[in-house]
């Protein structure tokens, strides 16, 4: 049942619907909604505080219908996601500048002696700096390369963001994320297989610092660089892409035509135990019979993540382009991917061919993750725990769930290297550390907070 | 007549086979066949030994074990060749590791069933609640504080994983209580919890295996957290035993009380059981059951969640039955994948038998999973 009307509850927030303002006051009936529906059109599951009578032209209560006939006046509210978007989206720019112009290490044994005046000075040099490579006039003290990498990051968080946020809305259910779908594990063991049977060379793979990154792209232009990626991308994103089809496959033929919340999640475990074993296995083989090849070297290497080699613009490009590119595609679905928290037969109703649509975005959703994988190595907890945290933020409505999921992920990802930087922990393989605890202390805390206010598992 | 005795005599004939699989007789045979032959089977490195060889030695072990009851001898002084020896040890070792791989299979099957009881839904493991990371976890800490001297320390790893496991569960549970409140107590809400632990010690694991360790340490790690050495000490099948006692026995004596898990609440005080108590009691043998068998054989839990599911459609949902079935079902599935794992051709200890048995499961658990059958009836 679709309601129309624009307003606002009794008790705290706006609830979106379609159509035209009417002009009577007061509020409308859902009982006939089910939570996951009123959470879609943004009520938030209080059901509680609307009632089912509205205020005549005369001042006296009176019955309000429910669905077409049910109207609501607008009071001049303005949209409360809409504001928080815009909040989300301004303390990015915040985060990204102040990541990239405060100076890394204030923690470390090496600049424990530093005076507060010495990092101001530090401070004031990246500013300029990052003004001068911002003009094109030059690359000073290296501040390229910190702001290429927290673009990487940035796009990276977006990415993890948006996919955990399409694969809890799309699949219903809270637990699913690229990692708790063996997404992840399915990427990792591509890159694992392409380390084992196609490199000759743990250079063409790995990079030791800044300067190797520098050499490794050096003369290439970046078509040459994008195919000296392929190899390992392509492998990344169809180990991806074989585990998703699996888990999901295996989930919608136990839900009989529509995907089971729990056969998805606990085959996406199984899958990731199955995936995980092999990883082991291969790396013990290796370790044992061939310890210092390139084959071992560069399996460690893409396990723990590439992120110590995006330094350059070629890499901003490479995973911008694909991230932005899956985000408008998704963006633009927005509002159909909103009909799949309604029942299938609701949703056919409204003209969408649901399973098409679900395959489709998971697909894209999946794309996405390999492509961060294949760039920054396998970062937990994103993908599950920020969705839920933009889902408090501006609600349930892809509409504005989307960019706040992107948002949200790229400022967290920034932020948890940030602080890694600073006790000089700055190495991809660390930033799975930081954003699982950070993460989880975040989430339980949300949960003891709201305890008892969730729904089927939604904080 | 005639045709009406050869459809009678058909139709007899046909159900001997279902007759067999329904029969805990037949698994048990099937069962014992498989020890006689892993103490027969081929080793990477060693021979295989004829069935005579493997009869001689268990004959010699039986009158060694017989003599040492009343009067421990001196082996030679059984009157055996020198020659026959030979064989004697490695089909001592190997009828070993094929007990404690029949004891964990119980331990396996038995949580699962348990688990999937309590929780009202055939696709419950006893994993779930991050007792795999909290071996893991132990693991690693006997790693990183002893080195390469942690393969020979059995009884310090028992221990390390015991902690780590109790350690995890018990944040878990704590942090459970803590987001519930009090008798508000949501399982989907302790499987998120669950969740969101295994993601934060698996990053930590991951980052310790991959950027801290050496190739020397990772293989010493992997080889203790997979126990591709499997130990046959007294101590190990002690803690065996302790965990049948402790935690299999109990369930078995309450087999027809636990049917009431799966009734509701009114059915269940009418048979006079109080379901949270055999909840939480159930739970927590389970949880000790799961614990002794990855510390005692590593990780195979997909056991744990597939033998199940065949117990019920050999013997019925009902649960004193599905045990029996447990019991023989899962030492079989777990010595075949022994057999297997043991007979792959692979570096240093061979092929662990977590993976063999991930892999063997896995069609099995799709098909379960596809055909979206409960298998409560």
């Amino acid at each position: 049942m679709r309601l129309k009307g624009r307003g606002r509850t009794a008790r705290q927030g706006a609830f979106e619907v379609l159509g035209a303002p009417g002009e009577a006051t007061g509020k409308i009936a859902v009982q006939e909604l089910r939570d996951d529906e009123l959470q879609a059109q943004g009520v938030g599951g209080q059901r509680e505080g609307v009632s089912g009578q509205r205020e005549g032209a005369d001042g006296r209560p009176e019955d309000a219908g429910v669905g077409l006939d049910a109207t609501l006046a607008t009071q001049g509210v303005a949209s409360k996601p809409k504001r928080a978007c815009s909040f989300l989206a301004a303390a990015f720019v915040v985060f990204l500048l102040g990541c990239i112009l405060v100076p890394g290490g204030m923690f470390t044994a090496n600049t424990a002696n530093n005076s507060l005046a010495q990092w101001l000075a530090l401070g004031a040099q990246n500013i300029s700096d990052v003004c001068a490579y911002v003009l094109g006039q030059g690359n000073p003290n290296s501040i390229g390369f910190v702001v290429n990498r927290y673009l990487v990051l940035a796009f990276a968080g977006a990415a993890l963001g948006m996919s955990g946020a399409v694969y809890q809305g799309s699949l219903k259910n809270a637990l699913a994320s690229p990692t708790t779908l063996g997404v992840m594990s399915g990427a990792t063991c591509g890159a694992t297989v392409y380390a084992l049977f196609f490199v000759t060379n743990s250079a063409d793979v790995s990079v030791s610092d800044a300067s190797d990154a520098i050499a490794s792209v050096n003369g290439l232009s970046f078509l040459q660089y994008l195919v000296s990626l392929q190899g390992q991308a392509l492998c990344t994103l169809a180990g991806a892409m074989v585990v998703v089809t699996f888990v999901v496959g295996v989930a919608y033929v136990a839900g009989r035509g529509h995907v089971s919340g729990l056969a998805l999640i606990i085959t996406g475990q199984v899958v990731m135990g199955v995936l995980g074993g092999i990883n082991t296995l291969i790396r013990y083989y290796m370790a044992y019979t061939a310890p210092d090849s390139p084959q071992s070297y560069a399996m460690r290497y893409l396990q723990n993540g590439a992120l110590d080699a995006q330094y350059t613009l070629y890499s901003v490009i490479a995973i911008g382009v694909p991230v932005l590119a899956c985000f408008a595609v998704i963006m633009l679905l927005r509002d159909k991917v909103n009909l799949l928290a309604f029942d299938e037969a609701e949703a056919w109703t409204m003209g969408v061919n649901v399973n098409r649509l679900r395959f489709g975005i998971v697909a894209l959703t999946t794309l996405l993750t390999a492509v961060v994988v294949s760039f920054c190595g396998a970062i937990g907890f994103i993908g599950f725990f920020v969705p839920h945290l933009a889902r408090r933020i501006v609600g349930p409505n892809f509409r504005y769930l989307l960019p706040a999921s992107a948002l949200v992920g790229a400022s967290f990802l920034m932020l948890a290297y940030f602080l890694s930087s600073q006790i000089g922990l700055a190495v991809s393989s660390a930033i799975g550390i930081f954003t699982s605890i950070i993460g989880g202390a975040v989430f339980i805390a949300i949960c003891i907070k709201e305890r008892g206010r969730r729904h089927d598992g939604w904080i | 007549m005639m045709a009406g005795s050869s459809v009678q005599a058909t139709r007899a004939g046909a159900g001997l086979p279902a007759r067999c699989l329904k029969s805990p007789v037949f698994w048990g045979a099937m069962t014992l066949v498989a020890v006689l032959v892993s103490c027969c089977a081929a080793v990477s490195h060693v021979e295989i030994y004829s069935p005579q060889e493997v009869a001689q030695s268990l004959g010699l072990l039986a009158r060694w074990c017989a003599a040492s009851v009343f009067d421990p001898p001196a082996l030679p002084g059984l009157g055996m060749e020198a020659a026959a020896l030979g064989p004697y040890y490695e089909v001592r070792t190997r009828l070993l590791i094929s007990l404690l791989t029949v004891g964990c299979g119980v331990l396996l099957a038995v949580s699962g069933s348990v688990y999937q009881l309590v929780f009202r839904n055939p696709l419950a493991a006893p994993t779930m609640l991050g007792v795999s990371n909290g071996v893991q976890i132990g693991v690693l800490v006997l790693v990183l504080q002893f080195g390469g001297v942690a393969v020979f320390m059995n009884s310090t790893r028992y221990l390390y994983c015991f902690i780590g496991a109790l350690v995890v569960l018990a944040l878990v549970l704590v942090v459970t209580l803590l987001v519930c409140g009090r008798g508000a107590f949501s399982v989907y809400t302790m499987l998120l919890i669950a969740a969101v632990f295994s993601q934060i010690f698996g990053s930590i694991s991951g980052y310790i295996v991959s950027s801290v360790f050496d190739d020397e340490t990772l293989i010493v790690y992997q080889e203790i957290l997979q126990v591709m050495d499997v130990s046959v000490e007294p101590l190990t099948f002690a803690l065996l035993a302790i965990a049948l006692v402790v935690a299999v026995i109990p369930i078995v004596l309450c087999s027809f009380s636990m049917n009431a898990l799966s009734f509701s609440k009114d059915e269940a005080s009418l048979m006079g059981v109080s379901q949270n108590g055999l909840r939480a009691v159930a739970l927590a043998l389970a949880t000790v059951m799961i614990i002794a068998a990855e510390v005692l054989v590593g990780t195979v839990s997909m056991i744990a969640l597939i033998v199940p599911f065949i117990s019920r459609a050999f013997f019925g949902a009902e649960f004193a039955n599905q045990l029996k079935g447990d019991v023989v079902i899962a030492p079989l599935v777990l010595l075949i994948c022994r057999f297997i794992a043991d007979c792959i051709p692979f570096v240093g200890l061979g092929v662990p038998i977590g993976v063999v048995v991930n892999f063997v499961l896995l069609p099995f658990f799709a098909i379960i999973v596809a055909r979206g059958s409960r298998t409560w009836e």
